[in-house]
């Protein structure tokens, strides 16, 4: 009877890790700076924070995530060193051992050590009491999985390259190379797209895991001892494509031909899928580098597509011989096949004059006011009815006026930008971004974008959301009211400060300051280019700190990130200014009175 | 005892084995020559498993070699490029075989380093290529193997050490009836030790056969005939070269044979003489464009 063939060679596990034991060492090291460590030295030096062990502990198996993606590179790097020089693989191919059991020992013996490490981390951490066994537990979930996604990636980059030194650039590229893609075609067509935000975009940001466990994966701990974390299920998700992304390795490695031992690409199949990537990636990145370096009245009218097409062809031409290049080491590529980057050129070309063109109605495009749930212009999230309708005027009107932006006289003068995102019913976002011309003469046009921009930032909706605190306004909360009167003057200017108690700051905030915000009488944002600013603006500023509501172990009020209110008076602030004059002997009058001549000399 | 049939290996496009057929008796030692380029180096990393055909097999005892863990721990290969661990030293490198080959005899390696006399615990990197060479030996002879494969095996080797090993491997060949194939181009050296040569050209098999065998079917025959003869008709002239009066021929046919056939032309003086493995190599690839061109310099 035929013996099966054994999946996994001790030896060649054993004489791996033992040659590579520094690795290992190192990472066990930082594994117990990561852990009890760092906890212990947290739960010391924190003393603002109510914090337990068991919050510091699952921070900590974040943490270790972050070393995970140095960790499996070298790691791979190590164990599969035999595959990138035509010496090593002969010798290592020439064993009598099959490619499944060659490939499943190195593997093991570049995942195993970190593992131990992990578990015997953990048994310490326990024995010496830093946590709950529960939080402990969490942590070495986290920390595992966090291995295995790296890992796998690392591994699945080994076995599609035979050189050592192209293994961490690959390694690197496939981490960001979805944040990377999004972001450069993002910046370089919104140089002529109409309406295209210049950041943002998540649908390839999720191939970038290290940002995206970056951004989603938290901690927080409300009350003590009640953790609760957020992004698990990104953690999870990348896991399972590390594992998977580890399979596909497996495969691919049982079918790699060993001559390629030194070559970019070490299958063959794959060569083309590099030479194009190279090349549409060269195209977008050499595109967005430009656009950088040239200035902003470059990118005006037409011409900035042709520019951007110009210099995505020739990031293309850039892209498809470097990877000649590099697939056949030297630099006489240019006799080779050009028949793939014309299709591709002209493939760009078609993409981007039809970005340009407006093929797709990507530019005209606004959503039903029936399906929006709510809309975010700038920080502020709007959800009344009657004010998402003022910012789809305003978005009809900034694509009505598109090329009054382009024909600035003195481009950059005048512009601002404005984001506007919706939010529909079904789930989906719409996302768009503008330049707003704030030339003073726009202002005198009801119906200019600009007009109707000041409408949306000045509804009491609004109003509220910039200037009115989380915390409640009342008398126990204050912790600090004054009114500020100011008389500027060439040399700095004097103020005089009354201070209210928390009934006088919570009568004036509730009784006069919020009706008037109510009916957008005070908070009224104004334009740079705004006439009137001086004329409706008081000499006055309000101020109101608040005690937001943490305490410590034992129970004492600790001070928090400020919260508060701090906003001018506005004259038509008619409660306001009656209650200041009526309780107080400031004089209220306009910003236009109390400025020193030297300020209209200007 | 290794065959390789019709096998056909391209590398980027070009046709590195096209169509090679070679068969390696069991207990032959077996040369493997050609010019640069031949593909000898690409043929034998398909006898030991590391490189996988295009088409065409690679058996060994009629079972295929590669991916077959069995036969491939029965085969020693000693590559003209040693490839060693940093860092580790010869006794770390007969650790590490010792553990993946069954047949590992301890004590062979004990009485071989007797003859190889260097410390083993010195590292590899230490030592000079010749030594490398020498500790490869060592190793690859101690996992007692049915097979060896050596590709520029001797070059680097002292001429007394590169004795002693021959005198191993042939004792070897003699006494447990090892395989041997190698491939050089000291082929002086490989007449020695050769019973069976296979000529490589453009990766196919030009010539292949028992070195007796062949250097009985190409002669060099000296001779000078009187004014107004000729060479009989019908032979098969490999090389056609003469000094006033006097002629050299290559001729392919058995030397007795061609002598009856020349003496139809009267010659005032014949001389068969045996040819070297240098000269079979060399007239044999001359039918095949690779003839020593003059050149005036």
């Amino acid at each position: 009877m035929k013996s099966k063939t054994p999946l996994f060679n001790k030896h060649i596990a054993a004489n791996l890790m033992k040659r590579f034991w520094p690795i290992w060492a190192a990472y066990l090291i930082v594994l117990a700076f990561q852990l009890p460590v760092n906890v212990f030295s947290q739960l010391e030096t924190a003393r603002y924070f109510t914090k337990s062990a068991e919050y510091f502990t699952v921070l900590s198996g974040y943490g270790t995530i972050k070393f995970s993606f140095i960790f499996a590179i070298v790691s791979v790097t190590a164990m599969f060193s035999y595959l990138y020089s035509s010496r090593s693989c002969c010798m290592v191919c020439a064993l009598p051992i099959k490619r499944e059991t060659m490939f499943l020992s190195c593997a093991a013996a570049g995942i195993l050590p970190f593992l131990i490490s992990d578990i015997l981390i953990f048994a310490v951490s326990a024995a010496m009491g830093v946590a709950e066994i529960k939080y402990l537990l969490l942590w070495l979930g986290i920390t595992v999985m966090g291995n295995m996604l790296f890992y796998g990636m690392a591994l699945f980059c080994a076995v599609l390259t035979g050189n050592i030194a192209i293994l961490p650039l690959l390694y690197i590229v496939l981490n960001f190379t979805g944040s990377v893609v999004q972001n450069c075609f993002i910046y370089s067509f919104s140089r002529f797209v109409y309406g295209m935000r210049k950041i943002g975009g998540n649908i390839l940001g999720y191939l970038t895991p290290v940002r995206v466990l970056g951004r989603h994966l938290s901690v927080i701990e409300e009350t003590e001892g009640v953790i609760e974390l957020s992004g698990m299920e990104f953690l999870i998700a990348y896991f399972a494509a590390g594992l998977l992304l580890a399979a596909a390795a497996f495969f691919i490695y049982k079918k790699r031909h060993m001559e390629n031992a030194g070559d970019i690409v070490a299958v063959k199949s794959l060569r083309p899928i590099f030479k194009y990537c190279m090349t549409f990636g060269t195209a977008l990145v050499l595109a967005t580098v430009v656009g950088k370096l040239l200035p902003p009245s470059v990118f005006k009218g037409i011409g900035s597509a042709v520019i951007v097409l110009l210099f995505m062809l020739l990031g293309a031409a850039v892209g498809w011989y470097g990877a000649e290049m590099m697939m056949q080491k030297s630099f006489y590529v240019f006799k080779s096949k050009f028949k793939g980057l014309i299709i591709s050129c002209l493939i760009i070309a078609a993409v981007v004059m039809g970005a340009e063109f407006n093929i797709s109605g990507y530019e005209n495009r606004i959503p039903k006011f029936q399906n929006v749930s709510s809309v975010n212009v700038e920080f502020y999230n709007i959800k009344q009815p009657e004010n998402i309708e003022k910012v789809m005027q305003l978005h009809e009107s900034l694509i009505k006026n598109k090329h009054s932006s382009d024909n600035s006289v003195i481009p950059g003068e005048y512009d601002s930008f404005v984001g506007i995102h919706y939010f529909m019913n079904n789930g989906q976002e719409l996302s768009r971004e503008y330049e707003l011309n704030m030339d003073p003469e726009n202002f005198d046009d009801d119906s200019s974008s600009l007009r109707l921009y000041s409408e949306v930032i000045n509804c009491p909706e609004v109003i509220k959301q910039r200037y009115i605190p989380e915390t409640p306004v009342t008398a126990e909360n204050v912790s600090f009211c004054q009114i500020s009167e100011s008389y500027p003057s060439e040399y700095g200017g004097t103020t005089r400060n009354i201070k209210l108690d928390g009934e006088q700051a919570e009568e004036l905030f509730k009784t006069c300051i919020l009706p008037d915000i109510e009916e957008s009488l005070m908070g009224r944002q104004y334009m740079d280019s705004e006439d009137g600013y001086l004329d409706n603006i008081s000499n006055l500023k309000i101020e109101i700190q608040l005690n937001a509501e943490f305490t410590d172990q034992d129970g004492k009020f600790i001070p928090a990130a400020w919260d508060g209110f701090f906003c001018s008076v506005d004259l038509s602030a008619k409660r306001t200014i009656k209650w200041i004059e009526e309780n107080t002997d400031l004089e209220v009058t306009s910003l236009r009175e109390v400025m020193p001549e030297s300020y209209f000399a200007y | 005892m290794i065959e390789l049939r019709e096998l056909r290996k391209s590398f980027d496009g070009f046709p590195a084995l096209d169509g090679l057929n070679l068969k390696v008796p069991k207990g032959a030692v077996y040369g493997l020559v050609g010019p640069n380029g031949a593909g000898k180096s690409t043929a034998i990393r398909h006898m030991v498993g590391i490189y996988r055909q295009d088409s065409g097999e690679v058996l060994m005892d009629g079972k295929p070699l590669y991916e077959n863990p069995e036969l491939k721990s029965r085969i020693s290969f000693i590559p003209d490029d040693i490839f060693y661990f940093p860092q580790a030293s010869i006794a770390d490198m007969k650790d590490y075989y010792s553990r993946i080959y069954p047949n590992f005899n301890p004590e062979r390696y004990k009485e071989l380093g007797k003859i190889f006399d260097i410390d083993d615990k010195r590292s590899m990197r230490k030592l000079s290529k010749g030594m490398q060479k020498q500790a490869a030996f060592w190793i690859a002879i101690s996992l007692m193997p049915d097979v060896v494969i050596m590709d520029e095996p001797v070059d680097g080797l002292d001429p007394v050490m590169r004795r002693q090993v021959w005198s191993i491997l042939l004792s070897d060949v003699a006494e447990r009836g090892t395989t041997v194939l190698v491939s050089s181009h000291n082929l002086r050296e490989l007449e020695d030790v050769c019973d069976h040569v296979g000529i490589m050209n453009h990766g196919k098999m030009i010539v292949e056969r028992g070195l007796s065998e062949l250097q009985d079917s190409l002669v060099k025959i000296q001779l000078a005939l009187p004014d107004g003869e000729q060479l009989p008709e019908g032979l098969d002239i490999v090389h056609h070269s003469s000094t006033g009066r006097l002629q050299q021929l290559i001729l392919r046919g058995n030397g007795r044979e061609l002598t009856e056939q020349l003496s139809l032309s009267h010659p005032l003086f014949v001389d068969v003489l045996p040819l070297t493995l240098e000269e079979i190599f060399i007239y044999e690839l001359g039918g095949a464009d690779s003839e020593i061109k003059d050149a005036i310099i």
